[in-house]
């Protein structure tokens, strides 16, 4: 069988064009100083309406009121790039609309984190 | 660092612990076919965009030269654990296997570890990644993903063919599986226990 693609189809060349352009949504800023990891989570601050936000703030802030989510959900959420949702996030982090749970340090390499995966995996794998 | 009104109002709220894994490998190989089978939603997509250094030799110019290219990716979510302390695994896709792609450390950072799907038919295609992820000293693990029409392969031999180090497990995979594709994150968060550098062997209590 042939291999479907002759080039990588994961890279896109000329991203389409959106109204508005992303760079107009983060008001002109590539990134944060912020280290925010594609799985950080995000829960809603304390400060919920300290200023009106965005309608793209709006949807992080709507879609992480059900249930904690990731900074690659973000990006998804508002259909923009992962560096222009960490731009929003870091601005709503700052204005304390959003916050970060407390988590481990590093949960990908604690052992108690491991075995909590691995026994849901397991878990996972007997359901039929 | 932290004022001690907020710590107090932090440990009262729910705990969310978010990891992720790599499913990485050549072209067309099976990735996003995995993350489908392991994820309870429908893998969502996104994008970033990387800086890319490319080699000298291929410039005319001789010079490293930068640039900027968008790259797509897909992922997927597990979630263990109810609301109080939840505990999300991510299963990203890496998209598909180019040399830049590999300078994305920011999605391997943090990583448990990363599976790197082969195809037997082009076992070549997989070295680059393989490469990156022996440079990272990232915890992987080789999974063949055995495509209708391939010859089937002893992981031995798949083990000899790539070269690897004889504690990088190898495991057989049918990524259309959910049984089978979750089988493999086993594996992988298995191997990643293992390759702790002080992992206590006694699955009872964390250590301290
Ligand atoms: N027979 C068989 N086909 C498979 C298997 N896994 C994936 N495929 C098929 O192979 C093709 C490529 O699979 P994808 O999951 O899109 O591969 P990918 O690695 O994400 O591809 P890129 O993102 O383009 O690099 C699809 O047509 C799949 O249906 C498998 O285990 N067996
Ligand atoms: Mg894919």
């Amino acid at each position: 069988m042939a291999v479907p693609t002759s080039r990588n189809p994961a890279a896109v060349a000329e991203p389409i064009p959106r109204e508005p352009r992303t760079y107009a949504i983060t008001r002109g800023r590539v990134q944060t100083t912020r280290d925010l990891r594609l799985e950080a989570q995000l829960v809603p601050g304390r400060h919920t309406a300290r200023r009106p936000v965005s309608a793209e703030e709006a949807q992080i802030l709507a879609a992480c009121s059900i249930r904690s989510i990731s900074v690659a959900e973000a990006a998804h959420t508002i259909g923009r790039p992962v560096w222009a949702a960490r731009v929003l996030v870091s601005d709503l982090l700052d204005t304390g609309a959003l916050a970060m749970p407390a988590a481990a340090p590093a949960p990908g390499r604690d052992p108690a984190v491991l075995r909590r995966v691995l026994a849901g995996l397991d878990a996972l794998d007997r359901q039929p | 660092m932290i004022k001690e009104g907020r710590t107090v109002q932090q440990a009262a709220r729910p705990t969310s612990t978010a990891v992720k894994i790599l499913v990485a490998g050549a072209l067309a190989v099976g990735k996003t076919t995995l993350v489908a089978s392991v994820s309870e939603i429908r893998p969502l997509t996104t994008e970033e965009k990387l800086t890319v250094a490319s080699a000298a030799t291929d410039d005319l110019t001789g010079v490293e030269s930068k640039a900027t290219t968008t790259v797509a990716f897909d992922f997927g979510r597990i979630t263990f654990g109810g609301p109080d302390d939840l505990l999300t695994l991510y299963v990203f896709g890496t998209p598909g296997q180019e040399r830049f792609t590999y300078l994305w450390d920011g999605l391997a950072a943090g990583a448990i570890g990363a599976v790197v799907l082969a195809d037997t038919r082009r076992l070549e295609d997989s070295f680059a990644c393989l490469d990156y992820f022996e440079a990272r000293r990232l915890p992987f693990i080789v999974a063949v993903n055995e495509f209708d029409g391939a010859d089937r392969y002893h992981v031995d031999e798949v083990r000899d063919a790539l070269e690897l180090k004889p504690r990088v497990p190898v495991v057989l995979c049918d990524a259309r599986s959910r049984t089978s594709a979750t089988a493999t994150l086993s594996a992988l968060v298995r191997h990643a226990l293992h390759s702790l550098p002080h992992a206590a062997p006694s699955p009872l209590g964390a250590p301290a």
